[in-house]
């Protein structure tokens, strides 16, 4: 418990840093939204959105034309930058978990300690999972105070908290994928700088991935190697989130800790 | 009762780094000195010891327990100091303190208060801010704060002032009188061989030689500097003078014999110079291995 707890303190910093600065484009955006919806901007941006070839509005997950009248497709599309920025966090809080001890040298203090390598990867992973869900929470919560100020009187706030959840529960689970992957990462690379440029590479190239499973039939299977696009937000506004795609998060999260656990329990510490 | 057992330990690691069938024993109850050159494989095997490396080959003991994989149960008993004191730069030295002793099972807070009297560690600064030294004192604390079976050590004087090492000595001794065995690496043997019991040499990965300090350290040993015009090696060589070094006309080496054979032979020839010297075997015995690239 005492490495979950100094995990936890450690990390409270950056939670609290990242959580100000989403909270704020956040509240940017929904500040946004009844200008959006009043001055006949919705006719505007469709005649302006309809110029764009559909491969550019595919990337940007404007492809079934989402109306900016209606707060929750509207924030569901502003969502998905701070849901990017959320899940690169979270695979942050994974791949550099690990190896910052290496590269920093405190594994010499920390394994030095009657602490079995097993023991030392799942505190981390706990307290990673608590900073991302706190994170998370953060998040939903703000989400759903600001909307309330803008909310339409027409919308139901239940529905509209209900909506939230869903969309806030895609975002955890696509930002457990990533921590999983992250930790795996972390086990692997050789030094601590190398954690976070591969982590930021693998979630864009992941995510490139996905819009090209949507662009070209033929490569649609890719779409299961983009983790985002397991909850990609303007779906689940519109349809939920799929079972296949909570199986298909399991498996990811399940093979990559696995993975981290082989390699972490064998591995020569760099010092 | 051997604490440490180490046989055939190999650990192939980088290109020159590691070590080749590296047998070892500590007993129990006393201060094992580990000295070579930087390089030799002294961290190394410490590494294997605790476990942050895995051996290529051999295998290590502690407790008589497997070093690989039941390195948690053997380090509920031991006290580490790294080479290099690496710690989370944001905590205080208190909270690392405190940090170290949430893993420990019994910590007497007395003995942890008179530790850091004694290394004069100040508690509120932050780690950050410790000078290498100073870390290292910390780290000294650290590892004896549970009074361990057993304090590894790493290059424990590096950094720390004479008095420091001095008062580090002290406590390494008054915690041998409890019963503590303590294994520690150096890269001087002159500066610990008044209190290690026993010390191996390693060079280039191989352990060159294990020695009682008895044996040697405390033995003089004449040191001969002697320059002639003749050269005189063979007749030197017949009285028993050992490691001659001939070099611009100066012949040195080392005599343990009868002193008046020596002036006997040398008041035959025109001495031009004549320096002896009174060295400890343990300085004589280091300048060998210098000499072989150490």
């Amino acid at each position: 418990m005492n490495i979950y707890k100094m995990e936890v303190k450690k990390g409270f910093k950056s939670v609290l840093i990242w959580s100000v600065i989403c909270v704020l484009l956040n509240l940017l955006f929904l500040s946004m939204f009844p200008s959006m919806k009043d001055s006949g901007m919705q006719e505007l941006l469709k005649t302006k959105l309809d110029a764009f070839p559909p491969a550019l509005l595919n990337a940007f997950g404007l492809d079934d034309a989402p109306d900016f009248s209606k707060l929750e497709e509207y924030f569901a599309y502003v969502f998905q930058y701070l849901m990017m920025a959320g899940v690169i966090y979270g695979g942050l809080l994974g791949s550099k978990a690990l190896i910052k001890e290496e590269s920093e040298g405190t594994i010499e203090f920390l394994y030095a300690q009657p602490v079995k390598r097993s023991k030392i990867v799942t505190m981390k992973i706990f307290a990673a999972v608590t900073l991302f869900a706190l994170f998370v929470i953060i998040m939903a919560l703000s989400s759903i105070l600001v909307s309330l100020a803008v909310k339409p009187s027409d919308l139901n706030t239940m529905d509209m908290i209900l909506n939230y959840k869903l969309l806030f529960s895609g975002f955890f689970m696509v930002g457990l994928v990533f921590m999983a992957v992250g930790f795996a990462i972390s086990a692997v690379v050789p030094h601590l700088r190398l954690a976070m440029p591969i982590t930021i590479g693998l979630f864009f190239v992941t995510y490139l991935l996905g819009i090209f499973s949507d662009l070209i039939d033929k490569l649609s299977f890719l779409k299961y190697f983009s983790p985002f696009h397991f909850a990609m937000p303007a779906d689940v506004v519109k349809q939920g989130i799929k079972s296949g795609d909570i199986v298909l998060s399991l498996v990811f999260i399940t093979v990559a800790t696995v993975v981290t656990y082989i390699i972490y329990r064998k591995k020569n510490f760099r010092l | 009762m051997s604490v440490i057992e180490i046989s055939n330990l190999t650990k192939a690691y980088g290109k020159k780094r590691g070590i080749t069938n590296v047998s070892l024993k500590v007993n129990k109850g006393e201060i094992f000195g580990f000295i070579g050159p930087n390089g030799a494989g002294k961290s190394t095997t410490i590494k294997v010891l605790l476990n942050f490396i895995f051996p290529s080959s051999g295998e290590a003991k502690i407790f008589g327990m497997d070093c690989v994989t039941e390195t948690d149960k053997i380090k509920e008993n031991i006290g580490y100091v790294p080479s290099e004191v690496r710690y989370y730069d944001n905590m205080t030295v208190e909270e690392l303190l405190n940090y170290a002793k949430s893993f420990k099972k019994q910590v007497d807070e007395d003995y942890m208060k008179e530790l850091c009297q004694t290394f004069d560690v100040e508690l509120n600064k932050k780690i950050s801010e410790l000078s290498l030294g100073n870390k290292k004192k910390v780290a000294i604390v650290q590892a004896l704060i549970h009074k361990p079976a057993l304090l590894i050590l790493d290059e424990p004087t590096n950094g720390l002032d004479p008095l420091i090492q001095q008062k580090l000595f002290v406590t390494l001794l008054k915690a041998k009188e409890e019963g503590t065995t303590i294994f520690l690496s150096s890269h001087n043997l002159m500066e610990v061989e008044e209190f290690c019991d026993r010390v191996a040499i390693i060079k280039e990965g191989k352990i060159v030689d294990v020695r009682s300090i008895e044996e040697f350290a405390h033995k003089k040993i004449k040191r001969i500097t002697l320059k002639l015009s003749k050269n005189i090696e063979k007749e030197l060589k017949a009285i028993g003078a050992e490691g001659l070094v001939v070099e611009g006309g100066k012949i040195t080496f080392s005599f343990n014999g009868d002193i008046n054979k020596f002036l006997g032979l040398i008041s035959k020839y025109e001495i031009e110079d004549l320096l002896i010297e009174e060295k400890k075997l343990s300085e004589v015995f280091m300048t060998y291995y210098e000499g072989e690239g150490m």
